[in-house]
This record gives C-alpha cells, sequence and structure tokens, in this order.
C-alpha cells in the first residue's frame, strides 16, 4: 500500500531535498551547536573544552550581566512603545486614503529600504551631532545657549531604533487595517457610537493583530540590532548584541557568548508565544 | 467616514519628513566642499572621484553585489523548490522542516550570526566569500518560501495534473506550468532578499573573515573609526540607482498595459 | 458487449484516517461506450475517475487499459485524458498553446500542431479563437477548449469531471447534444461523472450509480431508470416513493403486498417472492395517483402542496407514518391539505427493490 504511495510522489522529492538539507545543516545544525556550546567551558582563545557545565548560565545571573539584560529589554520595549505610537496612527490613516495616494504612500515608505541603513543612521549622526544641524536650529531659535549633547545618548539611540523599525510596524498595521470593512465603523456610528467609541470598539480591535505583529516585527529584532546602540550610543551602553559579540571577538568566550544567546532566545520565544496566544483567543471570540 | 482629516495628512507629512530628513542630509553633504559634515562651505564633486578612486570602497560594494546577488539565486533555487515540494509531499516532518527554515526571521540576527561563525568553526569553512553566502541564503531562503508559499495556495492544483495528464513529466509540469505562474512571487521574495542581504551588518560581521568586507561592514567600520563625505556619496549614488531601476520597472510596466490595451482594442 | 477498452478490478482507496472512499468496486467498460458514473458528492466518483487517469494510486485493486496494467503507470505514461470539472486551462497560455500542449509534449512538428489545433478549433466550433487568452473567453468556451485540448491527443478514453456543472441551464444542455454528437464522430470511449440523473439519462449508454464507494447498480438508462434495484437508486434517479410492505400472495408473476392498510397487486417480472416476506417497493411520484377508481383501499392524508416545474407535489403521509409524494397532476386538482384520500397505483408502475438476493455482493 505505501509503496505505490510513496511511488507517486517520489517524482517530486528532488524538489525539497534541498530544502531540507540546507535547513538541516545550516539553520537547526548551527542552533542546536549553540545549545550545546552554552553547557561547554571555554578554553584558551577561541577553543573550547567539552566539560559539561552550567557555568556559563550561572554567570549570567551575576548583577553586570543581569543589568544588561534589563537594560536591552528597557530599550527594546521603550522604542516599541514608542513605534507603536507612532506607526499605528499612519499605518491607520495610510488605509484610509484614495487608491492612488496610498501607492505613493507605500513607494515612499519602500523606498529607503534600499538604501543602506547605516547611512541613513549616519544622516542621524550629522543631524545629532554637537555641531550639527539640530543643535544649529535650537540656537537660532533661542531656545538654547550652548550646543546639547545630543549624540552618543541613550534618546539618540532611541531614535535610531525607532528611525530602522518604524516601516515595520507601519507596513503591518496597514496591511490589516487595509482589510478592515469600513462599513462595520459605519454601523457603529450609526448605532450611536462616538467617533472615539466607534473607532475604540469596532476599528482598533480588528487592527489589533496588525499592530501585535508589528510589535514582534520590531521587538524582536530591537534586542538584537547591536549596531545601532554601538554607532549612535557610543559604547555608553552595553546591550546583550553588543556583549554576545564582544564575546565572541575580543572575549573569546564563546561558550559564553552561546549561554547569552540561548537566554535571548528563550525571552524571544516566549514573546512569540505569548503573541500567538493572544492572536488565537482573539480568533476564538471572533475579532480576530 | 473613510476620509482622512486635515490633520492626519499633516501628521503622515512629519514623519515622512523624519524619514527622508537624514536622507536628504546625507545627500546634501555629499556636495560639500568641507570634510566635516558640519556646515556646508561650498558646491563640490570630489567626494565622488574620491568614492569612484578608493578602491577598497568598490571593492566592498563589488562584493555586496555579487553576495545579493548569489545568495538571492540560490536561495530563491532552494526557498522555489522547497516550497512546491511542502506543497506536493506530505511526509509528517513537513511541518517542522516549515518551521525550522523559516526560524531565521524569527530570532534576532545576533543570535544567527554568532550561531553561525561558531558553526563555520567548527565545520572548519574558512571564512570568507562562502561562509557570507552560506550566511546569507539562511535568512533569504525565508522570504523566498513565503511568497511562493502563499502563491501556490492560491493557485489551482487540477493545472498541474491537466499538464501531468496531457503528458508531462513531473518536472516538465513544474517548468511549463507552475513555474511560470509562481514567477511573479519567486521575484518579489527574491527582490526582498536582495534588499535584505544588501543592508545586512549583524550577519556579514560575523562570518566574513579578517580579508573580505561587505559594503555595510565597510560603513559601519568607517562609522566606528572615521567617517569622510564618500559615504554620503556612496548614498547618493544608492538612491540614484534605486529611482532608476524603479522608472524603469514602471516604464516597462506602463508599456506592457499600453500594448494590452492596444491588442484587445484591435480583437473588438 | 463489444471489445473491452477499461478495466478496473477491485479497487480499493482511502485517505488517511477516514472511511474508505472506495470499498472494492469492479467495473468493465466497452470500445466507444458512454459511461457515466452518477452519485451525490463524496459518493467516490471522482476519486474513480482520478485513478483511471493516474492522479492517484488505488490501495488495492488493478487498472486494466486494453489489456495492459496501467495501475503502477504515471498519469503522462496513459493514453487517457481529462476534461477538468473547472476546465484547469493554463491561464498563461492562450488557447492555441493550451490545446497543442499535449502535441508539443509529443515533439510534434510546429506546424502540424497548427493544423490540428486548427481542426480542432473547429471540431468543437470555436474557429480562430487560437490567440485568446483563457481569461477573455466565457464559460462554454473555455469548456470547449478544455475537450478539444484532450481530445487531440486521441486518448483510448476521455475522462470527463463533472464538465457541465458551472455552466447554466441552457448552455448545458446545447453542450449535452454537442457532447453527445462528438463522442459518436470520434469513437472514443466516454467516462463521463454528474450528480445529475437527467444528464446521465440524456447521454449515456450506460450508468454505473455510486454511493458510499460501492456501485449500486450498472446498466442502461432504462434499466435503471425502470428497473431499479437498490432503493438508492430509485431514490436518486427516478425521485421514488420507497414503501415497506408485506408480500401476501403471489400468483400469475403478480404480488399481492399489504402496506399501511391496502391491498396493491405489484407485477413482479425477475425476482422471486416468498408469501409473507417483507418487501421494498418503489414507486416513482409521476406513478402515484389519487382519488381514482380503485380497490386497493389504501388511504392517505394530504400533508402539503407546491407548484414546481409545471406540476403539483403533493406530499402525503399513510396511516404506517410513511410518506408518498404524488407529481402527475396540474395545478387545476382538486386537493386540499387536510383532505383523506384514496391513493393508488398500476402494478406494473412499483418495482422491487432491495432484493437480498440481488443485493451488492461487493460488501462482503
Amino acid at each position: 500500500m505505501s509503496r505505490t504511495k510513496t511511488k507517486k510522489h517520489s517524482s517530486s522529492v528532488w524538489m525539497i531535498l534541498p530544502l531540507y538539507f540546507f535547513t538541516l545543516v545550516f539553520v537547526a545544525g548551527p542552533l542546536i551547536y549553540m545549545v550545546a556550546l552554552s553547557f561547554a567551558q571555554p578554553g584558551s582563545g577561541s577553543a573550547v573544552e567539552w566539560n559539561l557545565t552550567l557555568e556559563n548560565y550561572r554567570k549570567i545571573l551575576d548583577p553586570v550581566y543581569l543589568q544588561t539584560f534589563r537594560e536591552s529589554f528597557q530599550l527594546a520595549l521603550t522604542s516599541t512603545v514608542i513605534i507603536c505610537i507612532l506607526g499605528y496612527p499612519f499605518g491607520y490613516f495610510m488605509a484610509k486614503m484614495s487608491e492612488s495616494w496610498k501607492k505613493k504612500a507605500m513607494l515612499l515608505l519602500m523606498l529607503p529600504f534600499w538604501i543602506n541603513s547605516l547611512i541613513r543612521l549616519y544622516g542621524w549622526i550629522i543631524i545629532l551631532q554637537n555641531r550639527g544641524i539640530l543643535n544649529h536650529v535650537l540656537k537660532a531659535l533661542g531656545i538654547i545657549d550652548k550646543p546639547l549633547k545630543l549624540l552618543y545618548s541613550y534618546p539618540a539611540i532611541v531614535v535610531g531604533m525607532v528611525y530602522v523599525l518604524l516601516p515595520f510596524m507601519i507596513l503591518s498595521v496597514y496591511s490589516s487595517a487595509e482589510k478592515l470593512d469600513w462599513s462595520l465603523v459605519e454601523a457603529a456610528r450609526d448605532l450611536g457610537a462616538g467617533k472615539a467609541k466607534a473607532f475604540w470598539t469596532v476599528s482598533f480591535k480588528l487592527t489589533l493583530p496588525g499592530l501585535l505583529s508589528g510589535v514582534i516585527l520590531t521587538f524582536i529584532p530591537s534586542m538584537g540590532l547591536f549596531f545601532i546602540a554601538d554607532i549612535l550610543g557610543g559604547n555608553k551602553i552595553v546591550l546583550v548584541g553588543s556583549l554576545i559579540q564582544e564575546q565572541m571577538t575580543r572575549g573569546s568566550n564563546w561558550p559564553f557568548a552561546a549561554a547569552l544567546a540561548v537566554v535571548l532566545m528563550i525571552l524571544t520565544s516566549l514573546m512569540i508565544g505569548l503573541y500567538r496566544k493572544i492572536t488565537n483567543v482573539k480568533e476564538l471570540e471572533g475579532i480576530g | 467616514m473613510k476620509k482622512n482629516s486635515k490633520l492626519s495628512s499633516l501628521y503622515m507629512g512629519i514623519i515622512f519628513f523624519l524619514m527622508y530628513m537624514p536622507v536628504a542630509v546625507v545627500i546634501i553633504f555629499s556636495f560639500n566642499e568641507s570634510k566635516l559634515p558640519v556646515r556646508f562651505t561650498g558646491f563640490s564633486l570630489k567626494w565622488y572621484q574620491e568614492l569612484l578612486g578608493d578602491s577598497a570602497m568598490i571593492e566592498a560594494l563589488g562584493n555586496s553585489l555579487i553576495l545579493g546577488v548569489a545568495s538571492c539565486l540560490v536561495s530563491a533555487v532552494i526557498g522555489t523548490l522547497g516550497a512546491v515540494g511542502l506543497s506536493r509531499i506530505h511526509w509528517k516532518t513537513k511541518s517542522a522542516l516549515e518551521y525550522i527554515s523559516i526560524l531565521p526571521l524569527m530570532i534576532p540576527e545576533i543570535i544567527l550570526g554568532m550561531v553561525l561563525m561558531a558553526f563555520f568553526y567548527l565545520l572548519n569553512i574558512p571564512f570568507g566569500m562562502l561562509t557570507l553566502l552560506l550566511g546569507h541564503t539562511v535568512f533569504c531562503v525565508p522570504y523566498i518560501l513565503m511568497e511562493v508559499k502563499a502563491r501556490l495556495a492560491g493557485m489551482d492544483p487540477s493545472l498541474e495534473e491537466a499538464a501531468r495528464d496531457l503528458g508531462a513529466g513531473s518536472f516538465r509540469a513544474f517548468w511549463d506550468i507552475t513555474l511560470p505562474l509562481i514567477m511573479p512571487a519567486v521575484v518579489s521574495g527574491s527582490l526582498l532578499a536582495f534588499a535584505m542581504s544588501m543592508d545586512d551588518v549583524v550577519i556579514s560581521i560575523f562570518v566574513n573573515g579578517p580579508r573580505i568586507s561587505t559594503l555595510p561592514v565597510k560603513v559601519y567600520t568607517q562609522l566606528k573609526t572615521g567617517v569622510t563625505p564618500e559615504i554620503n556619496a556612496l548614498c547618493t549614488l544608492m538612491l540614484v540607482f534605486t529611482l532608476g531601476v524603479l522608472a524603469v520597472y514602471s516604464l516597462a510596466v506602463w508599456l506592457l498595459k499600453r500594448k494590452n490595451r492596444l491588442f484587445s482594442i484591435k480583437e473588438k | 458487449m463489444t471489445e473491452i477498452c477499461l478495466e478496473l478490478k477491485d479497487i480499493r482507496k482511502g485517505f488517511s484516517d477516514e472511511e474508505e472512499v472506495l470499498k472494492g468496486i469492479s467495473l468493465s467498460i466497452g470500445k466507444g461506450e458512454f459511461i457515466t458514473l452518477l452519485g451525490s458528492s463524496g459518493c467516490g466518483k471522482t476519486t474513480t475517475l482520478r485513478i483511471i487517469a493516474g492522479l492517484e494510486t488505488p490501495d488495492a485493486g488493478r487498472v486494466f487499459l486494453e489489456g495492459k496494467d496501467v495501475t503502477d503507470l504515471n498519469p503522462e505514461d496513459r493514453d487517457v485524458n481529462t476534461v477538468f470539472q473547472n476546465y484547469a486551462l493554463f491561464p498563461h497560455m492562450n488557447v492555441a498553446d493550451n490545446i497543442g500542449y499535449g502535441l508539443k509534449l509529443k515533439k510534434v512538428p510546429k506546424p502540424e500542431i497548427k493544423k490540428r489545433v486548427a481542426e480542432m478549433l473547429e471540431l468543437v466550433q470555436l474557429p480562430g479563437y487560437e490567440k485568446r487568452k483563457p481569461s477573455e473567453l466565457s464559460g462554454g468556451q473555455k469548456q470547449r477548449v478544455a475537450i478539444a485540448r484532450a481530445l487531440i491527443n486521441n486518448p483510448r478514453v476521455l475522462l470527463l469531471d463533472e464538465p457541465l456543472g458551472a455552466l447554466d441551464l441552457q448552455l448545458r444542455r446545447a453542450m449535452q447534444a454537442e457532447l453527445k454528437r462528438l463522442q459518436k464522430k470520434l469513437g472514443i470511449t466516454f467516462i463521463y461523472i454528474t450528480h445529475d440523473q437527467e444528464e446521465a439519462i440524456n447521454m449515456s449508454d450506460r450508468i454505473a450509480v455510486m454511493n458510499h464507494g460501492t456501485f449500486e447498480q450498472i446498466g442502461t438508462p432504462d434499466e435503471i431508470y425502470n428497473h431499479p434495484r437498490t432503493s438508492y437508486v430509485a431514490t436518486f434517479v427516478g425521485n421514488a416513493n420507497i414503501l415497506k410492505g408485506k408480500a401476501e400472495r403471489t400468483e400469475n408473476g403478480k404480488v399481492t403486498v399489504a402496506l399501511a392498510g391496502g391491498r396493491l397487486p405489484v407485477v413482479c417480472e425477475d425476482s422471486v417472492i416468498r408469501e409473507g416476506e417483507t418487501v421494498t417497493l418503489a414507486v416513482r411520484s409521476e406513478n402515484v395517483r389519487i382519488r381514482e377508481e380503485c380497490t386497493c383501499g389504501l388511504m392517505a392524508k394530504v400533508e402539503e402542496k407546491s407548484f414546481a416545474a409545471g406540476q403539483l407535489r403533493v406530499v402525503l403521509r399513510l396511516s404506517d407514518g410513511s410518506e408518498l409524494v404524488a407529481s402527475r397532476y396540474g395545478i387545476d386538482a382538486k386537493v386540499e391539505q387536510g383532505q383523506t384520500v384514496s391513493v393508488c397505483f398500476a402494478p406494473e408502475d412499483a418495482v422491487f427493490v432491495d432484493r437480498s438476493g440481488e443485493e451488492k455482493n461487493e460488501q462482503d
């Protein structure tokens, strides 16, 4: 029985083999190796000694490193909240535009993707630096006397994060608001809901999945975009990403880097799990 | 009801302004005579000259382009065949495989870069173009896989069966029928993957090794050590290039539409 | 029967953990025959067709095409072509490329393909449509192109999966006649799938009525319509009423059946019926007579009447609780809701069905 069945599909098996091979070797393989590595001991240089140990995980509990996690989390959270506040209305308004304006807005939104994000961040350096444009403008307006130290600060990092990740949130909100049936909003108004009430009870609830997936799309990368903190924060703030990079290169402690990565991955998986759970519940309630 | 107020237009305008302001600033200073991007001292094209003369920068750009195209092609093959194969085969491990193969999009890049570096070291693969290619393919495959999968889901399975029924072997049916129909998804997935590859810093930094540099890595090191307005010139050129491609693309679409319209009028 | 073209032997097929879709079916189809697989959705008719085409592999059983075992052959290696339910025209190819695709695969030279495509378009009455895209065709035209695309390969068997399902009634009638004409002209074996009994009766040489993965009855339209062997066939094909009764007396080929307080004579042709046996009768609704001179003594209450397709449909309830539908009267019939009327049917209008001796022996 099964013999004839497999025979039928055998002609398509070759198609899937590259994906199987590639995924197992270069995605599953490295991730499994990472977990294994996190239980090993660092040797000299990049060498690793295969003595099973929990030392790397214990080390993360060290207040210095816990602080790093807390700060990364805080930064990611701050950036994500700001991105939500800025991006949600944008995506929502964009969905309400006329078709031709939608196309134009989409083009304007996608265009910067094709310019290297580092170069775009460099633009912010020019703007924020001590003798930069922003300080010039503020001084000319008489708001400040002495130039503010804007660059290489926590707010500068947040600006960079928000700048790089905002389009993802906008696109995510837009794609769910696009599918919104506007007659539902009209129905709510017709039934006596005020403008705000109609938005809150109908539009917002129906676009919530877009907002949530936008949160995932911005929060997870922001935990790992160490280079933004690096070039806009000037080494002042050490994030988990920077710490991992540090341990992989100068620190030469790969097992510890692996342990950090495992913990980071568990945290992000929890986020995704939570997101799935929320959206599933919403679907069950019929508003997903 | 479905109308935007003036306020919302103003809001969108401000966001767009903030989005493009850094780009505009970079472009303006690419024509600045002074090396410092502080004050505009005079119009000059010298940074473009220097950029074209900077062999390291040109090499990095070349590396990035080669890498982008190569990883795009490799992932287009793996991802397209994989998506089609997944739709045809009903193995028990199928959903697990699918999950793992899109995992690179769901975990922070830093983890991916770190584990790939450790893994390539373990396998003793020399760091260079090959490791870059493998690393970029890891995160390019999911984009193409997902695009093609979505397109396949909307395709009538009896089309391929009809081809088989008319005498086409499994490969021929794929080549003649399925591939042309999923091509738009393959192209848009590849474009996305190419853009991501051209922009990637995090993974490249881990797997590029000491001798090879991609453009983003080069820019990153410059930003950390010291920037020259060559970078500004580069940004301007990239924007011009993108706009050029876009213009050619929309012109082609427009011509195609016009041709079709003329054709259908003639038919009637 | 003439020479056998296609033979199915004890075909079984199940999908994953569900009930078996095909429970061991066998069928012989003669050369040039127009056979219809008739049944409601989910009866297994499409699966049967797909197994013949090679798009599914049976779990057990064999398929023979002109005496050759083709069970393990891929669809591309069988001399069988299919007209798909939704036409499955390749959207990125024009009409000529669609029709010529099979020949192109056989490496027929281009001018030859062009010539034969033009002939085919002539045959399906779409001359000059070569350059059209499928999206520019109407449903009926797509249908013709799909038929031409299959026929150009000169298949031994043409499989048609509800090809007229998506067309409106008028077009459907016209296409029925046209398909029949094509089949007569080309002499190709047609295996046709439908759930429409009218279509099956109009077009087929033989009909195979399918239900729950088995054949209920295989026979000519006349046999299926006038001599149904099972209550399923009687109700599905003839919209018949099914009545349970008891055989009281048999003499001169007539059996007197007692049911719901009445006694009715029924002609019994081929089955042997013993006295005292419980029997099942099928009576088509147009044969049920109301309020006529009759001595059978069967009474029924009028429950509902409605007008449909030029006839009055009267739903009656017999004293044993079973339902009886009569549809032989015009709008002027004086039947009122709630009335109790006498009903009867002619001895030759009732058929004994579900005879245990004749029951489908596949179900062992």
